[in-house]
């Protein structure tokens, strides 16, 4: 026999003796088998730990094997019950397997009778878990259809649609608003034009699932300055620290940061620190972005600093797992920009790996309550 | 099962692809209402024209905040 397979059994006999026998027989059988003196010692086992398997003597004092099944089976149904009946009560154990016993063996017990029945039941036990497995397998593959089908739907005409729509009517306001002299107007259409420019390209870079591996893994490698990358990401998010009360600060170099790195994978990591700065602050707090060259090292530093809820230092290493989230579940919501807002935890992960594919580090400074400091360290390259 | 693990990496996928777009549409919900409140002197087009992006804006969310009907929605 191929042993207990990961299933648990217990032995219910009152007669010391038998008892002991039986475990020798199990253990012949490569079966370990827990064991209990009577009915009350078998259901209190039962209580402290999951028995898939119970063989059980029928004729027992106080609560006898037709009882004990009645409870054991009353506790959890899937659990297997094996009676062993004398001969002469073999009635008994007919009545025992119409009320759900899965077998009976007669005394005196034969090995390969007990070889047979034990394995019949494993093996009923396995298949039973192996379903669970493939009905689970099934769902997921379900969830994965439907969604594919959300995404194709989204990513094609449905919302291709609207967004040019969206862009149609914005063109027409930027129109309106050519002459406005308004500052402040200019960078919010500037905003919302890059927005619909961006997601109109995820939509069309990002048409089947596949694709947004490539989108994070294709580089396209160019010298650029990151002090402009810095300010274009920071005019972009600004709105967002503003409608929190949060302060946001940006340093940038005087010198120019050149870099050899792909502007957009870069701009994302950045707006990716800046968004969890925002999502971990709480309003009346500060995030800085600082941009900077170190000559000595021949690396160029983008802090994101924040005074938010910080990060205990065990877990320090485990944000950069995707699907990691430090997350209170009494705030939880679907927003990424919402104080300590839900999200399914991708993102520093993915920023550390768009980083490292850009020949960058990225390293964090943190004290729970205190804030943390996200830095990416970058190479600089000669001008 | 190899198949497990697959597909449960490509709904964390598509999920991780939703929330980036949710997360545009955010910034273009906001911005837009800021441009809708700093417009000095707004006429009858300008009205009309930030009425239909905000149309478009409120299409485009039902459709990425709608999720499928599965354990999707479980988080």
């Amino acid at each position: 026999m191929q042993g207990n397979q990961g299933l648990n059994i217990l032995l219910i006999e009152d007669e010391l003796e038998v008892r002991e026998s039986y475990v020798d027989m199990f253990a012949f059988l490569n079966l370990e088998v827990d064991t209990a003196e009577n009915g009350k010692q078998g259901l209190e086992k039962l209580d402290v730990k999951h028995y898939d398997i119970i063989v059980t003597d029928l004729n027992m004092p106080e609560i006898d094997g037709l009882e004990t099944m009645r409870r054991v089976k009353k506790k959890d149904p899937d659990i297997e019950v094996i009676v062993i009946t004398g001969f002469a009560t073999i009635e008994n154990a007919v009545g025992a397997m119409k009320q759900g016993a899965f077998d009976y063996i007669t005394k005196p017990v034969s090995l390969e009778h007990v070889k047979i029945v034990m394995n019949k039941c494993i093996q009923k036990i396995m298949a039973r878990k192996e379903n669970q497995t493939l009905r689970d397998t099934n769902s997921q593959l379900r969830e994965l259809n439907e969604l594919k089908d959300k995404f194709i739907t989204i990513t094609n005409h449905e919302l291709r649609t609207p967004l040019a729509v969206l862009r149609g009517y914005f063109d027409l306001i930027e129109m309106e608003l050519e002459n406005s002299g308004n500052d402040e107007l200019t960078e919010y259409a500037s905003i919302i034009n890059h927005t619909i420019t961006e997601m109109m390209d995820m939509i069309e870079s990002m048409h089947d699932l596949s694709s947004f591996k490539k989108y994070v893994s294709k580089l396209d490698r160019a010298i650029v300055d990151i002090n402009d990358i810095v300010t274009e990401v920071t005019k972009e998010v600004r709105v967002l620290f503003e409608n929190r009360d949060i302060q946001f600060d940006i340093h940038t170099d005087e010198n120019t940061l050149s870099a050899f790195v792909d502007k957009k994978m870069i701009f994302k990591a950045v707006r990716e620190l800046i968004q969890n700065a925002l999502k971990y602050t709480d309003k009346g707090g500060a995030v800085t972005i600082t941009a900077q060259s170190i000559p000595a090292r021949n690396q160029i530093y983008i802090s994101v600093k924040d005074t938010g809820i910080g990060i205990p230092l065990d877990k320090q290493e485990m944000i950069f797992e995707p699907f990691y989230e430090v997350q209170d579940v009494l705030h939880h919501s679907t927003s990424k920009t919402d104080f300590m807002g839900g999200g399914i935890g991708v993102g520093l992960s993915l920023t550390k790996e768009i980083i490292e594919s850009n020949g960058g580090e990225l390293v964090v400074e943190s004290q729970p309550q205190h804030g943390s400091t996200f830095t990416i360290i970058l190479p600089t390259v000669a001008s | 099962m190899p198949v497990q693990k697959s597909s449960q990496e490509s709904v964390q996928e598509y999920k991780e692809l939703l929330e980036n777009l949710r997360s545009r549409l955010n910034v273009l919900n906001t911005s837009i209402f800021l441009l809708e409140e700093n417009i000095p002197n707004s006429t009858f087009r300008t009205n009309k024209y930030i009425k239909q992006i905000n149309r478009e804006i409120k299409r485009i969310r039902e459709m990425i905040l709608e999720y499928p009907d599965t354990e999707l929605n479980k988080e």
